[in-house]
């Protein structure tokens, strides 16, 4: 369960959010303006807060910057409807972890929220991840099944595949997120591309082994785990 | 414009402060000129009156008083502008053109300026100014040596009359000057001013600010405001053109939404039609997100500002044919990469680029039967995609270009139509041209080669 903010103006989006996230298990609390959202989120005791980049009375760049200066690390998802390259590096600049464009899919927002609370845990700092009987070696980047080096290695784009599941291990993970973070791609490169290459990662790390590691969550994304 | 204006502006401030320091150095010279030449004056008159006295003195010592006083009586005969007085030890005058010592004259042995009345050549008598040294002889004599300073008083008086006409003149065509300045420089910025307040009025950008061409900063200013409106003007044109655009595009989908939601309605209430309904609705907005996102790309790519970075062409055809592999392969399609001599140095947006790039091998792919091949190879002029699929009649080259064209062999495959508009619109943002050929002119199908080719900066 997760603790998590959010800060939208739009009272109906907000709404629809929490609801879908209470659903979830996560207590969740709403403000409808910026200023209001920045005295909320300074009390502290959030996981994560989601916050619109266009907001009354505070807009959500400064609402971020004034809570970064007052030495608060908590993660921060912008939601905005303001796409382009520019508006997001601006957000990642003033203190924002992540971003998403307006409109969004909610597995989209849910599965980058559940990413983004993991963050403070040191797993995604770890040098050797486990997942059931497959391990990662991140520093020699070997990867070992059943204790057993993998049949046919992973190329480095597949390690790196590997790699971003496996800090998300049992959460799923979105196709957008895995564009982002494995290719550095903030666009849909076409029909089935990345559907493709879990394909080819599966066929390297789970073909041939009982108990299949690498799940497809339909409709969302993929999800890394020992069941 | 009222007057207190125009004292307003810093033009005739600036003129204030000149005029200040112009008159503060005028009266430093001028005072300095005065002193000198009084001094120079002085100087002539107390050399000959000294030189006079020096004589009679020695007159006196040589052949006593009574050579004196006639040596002076001759002179006074004769000497117009010089004075003399001498008087005997109880004080009553002994010779001289002077009745009796003037009030101010007391001590001897120093220099006295006074005042006197005489008659000059009939005239009745009025003040004359005159300088005398007094000089105390043995025997109780005392002379009184002087000279007619008039002369000297009235060149004076001249000088600083003149002074002070020509300061004051000057100081009056300085700010005639300066107003008159003041004026035409208000006048320019006016115009400036006008134009702005008429646009920010009517919001009409076609207004310009008049270059008067005589070339100056004020011309300079008005041309560079000018170019920035032009500018605007055009990028505002260009978002209207892309906004019209956007509406006109998302119509057609909307309505068929639309349509399909009332066609559920109408029917039957069942929970099952519903959610199927609901499903392909869910599906349909989500594909209309992508392809609004894809207009809002093409329409960024054709207005606004450029960043301009550094692109790697060959990384970047490298790392799209690395993701595409997978999913050509398990439509049997071989996709490689080639690089093909030295790619061109470029700057632009590297994002726009690779999704650019990136729909031309979804394209390729897509549109090559399984077996087929694709190949996309970096070059000096730029990057190309071939494939061996059906290819592109020439007639239809320019049309596939346009938003949401899709050629009727193409019609069942997915896609939005709009891979090769972006594609183009990022080569137009490039000021790189968007070239459709045959891959194989010979073969049967010729296949299609897309390739986009940088102009040599």
């Amino acid at each position: 369960m997760l603790n998590i903010l959010i800060v939208e103006d739009e009272s109906e989006t907000a709404a629809y959010t929490a609801k879908g996230l209470r659903e979830e298990g996560h207590r969740v609390e709403t403000a409808g303006n910026g200023r209001a959202g920045l005295e909320v989120a300074l009390e502290g005791g959030f996981d994560v807060l989601v916050v619109d980049r266009m907001l009354p009375e505070l807009d959500g760049l400064t609402l971020v910057r004034d809570l970064r200066a007052a030495g608060d690390r908590t993660p921060v998802l912008f939601l905005t409807a303001l796409g382009s390259v520019g508006n997001r590096v601006k957000g990642l600049d003033a203190g924002g972890d992540d971003y998403l464009a307006k409109p969004f899919a909610f597995a989209e927002l849910r599965a980058r929220i559940e990413a983004l609370s993991r963050r403070r845990a040191p797993a995604a700092a770890e040098t050797d991840i486990a997942i059931g009987d497959l391990e990662i070696h991140r520093l020699e980047r070997r990867v070992y099944r059943a204790g057993k080096p993998l049949p046919v290695p992973l190329k480095p784009k597949e390690f790196r595949l590997l790699e971003v599941l496996a800090e998300h291990a049992g959460r799923v993970v979105t196709r957008t997120m895995l564009l982002e973070q494995v290719w550095d791609i903030r666009f849909d490169p076409g029909t089935n591309v990345i559907d493709a290459q879990i394909s080819r990662l599966r066929a390297k790390i789970d073909k041939g082994f009982d108990r299949p590691l690498l799940h497809t969550v339909r409709g969302v994304g993929y999800r890394l785990a020992p069941d | 414009m009222r007057p207190t204006d125009l004292l307003r502006t810093s033009a005739f401030r600036l003129t204030l402060v000149y005029l200040a320091v112009l008159a503060v150095f005028a009266f430093v010279g001028f005072r300095y000129l005065y002193s000198e030449s009084l001094e120079a004056l002085q100087f002539e008159s107390r050399q000959t009156v000294a030189a006079e006295m020096e004589g009679l003195a020695e007159h006196y010592r040589q052949f006593g008083p009574r050579q004196l006083r006639a040596i002076v009586d001759r002179r006074v005969g004769y000497e117009d502008r010089s004075l003399y007085l001498l008087t005997d030890r109880w004080g009553r005058k002994a010779a001289g053109n002077l009745d009796a010592w003037p009030d101010t004259v007391r001590e001897s042995g120093e220099w006295h300026d006074f005042h006197y009345r005489r008659a000059h050549d009939g005239e009745p008598p009025h003040l004359h100014s005159a300088r005398a040294f007094v000089t105390d002889l043995p025997g109780g004599f005392r002379l009184l040596v002087g000279h007619d300073i008039g002369e000297e008083v009235a060149l004076r008086r001249r000088i600083v009359v003149f002074g002070a006409a020509a300061g004051g003149l000057i100081l009056l065509a300085g700010l005639a000057a300066g107003l008159l300045v003041s004026r035409d420089l208000r006048r320019r910025v006016e115009a400036v001013d006008e134009t702005g307040r008429r646009i920010m009025e009517d919001g009409d950008l076609s207004r310009r600010v008049q270059v008067t061409g005589r070339g100056d900063e004020f011309d300079d200013l008005a041309t560079s405001l000018n170019r920035m409106l032009a500018r605007i003007e055009l990028l505002m044109n260009e978002l209207r053109e892309v906004t019209d655009n956007v509406a006109h595009d998302l119509r057609r989908p909307l309505a068929r939404l639309h349509a399909r939601l009332e066609d559920v309605l109408r029917g039957p209430a069942e929970a099952g039609a519903y959610r199927d309904a609901l499903e392909r609705t869910v599906a349909e907005v989500r594909e209309l997100m992508d392809t609004f996102n894809t207009l809002l790309a093409i329409a960024r790519a054709d207005s606004g500002p450029a960043p301009t970075l550094p692109v790697d062409l060959a990384g970047l055809g490298e790392d799209l044919v690395e993701l595409h592999q997978p999913s050509a392969a398990e439509r049997g399609i071989e996709l490689e990469f080639a690089k093909d001599g030295r790619p061109p140095e470029i700057e632009g947006q590297p994002e726009l680029l690779a999704q650019a790039l990136s729909n031309l091998i979804d394209n390729a792919v897509k549109y090559t039967p399984e077996g087929g091949r694709v190949s996309v190879t970096v070059g000096p002029s730029g990057v190309a995609v071939a494939d061996s699929g059906p290819g592109i009649a020439p007639d239809d080259r320019e049309r596939v270009l346009e938003r949401f064209v899709r050629l009727d062999p193409s019609r069942h495959l997915p896609g939005n139509g709009l891979g090769l508009a972006l594609a183009a619109a990022a080569a137009r943002r490039h000021n790189a041209r968007l070239v459709l050929s045959d891959a194989a002119p010979d073969d049967r199908p010729p296949g299609l080669r897309v390739s986009l080719e940088f102009s040599p900066s």
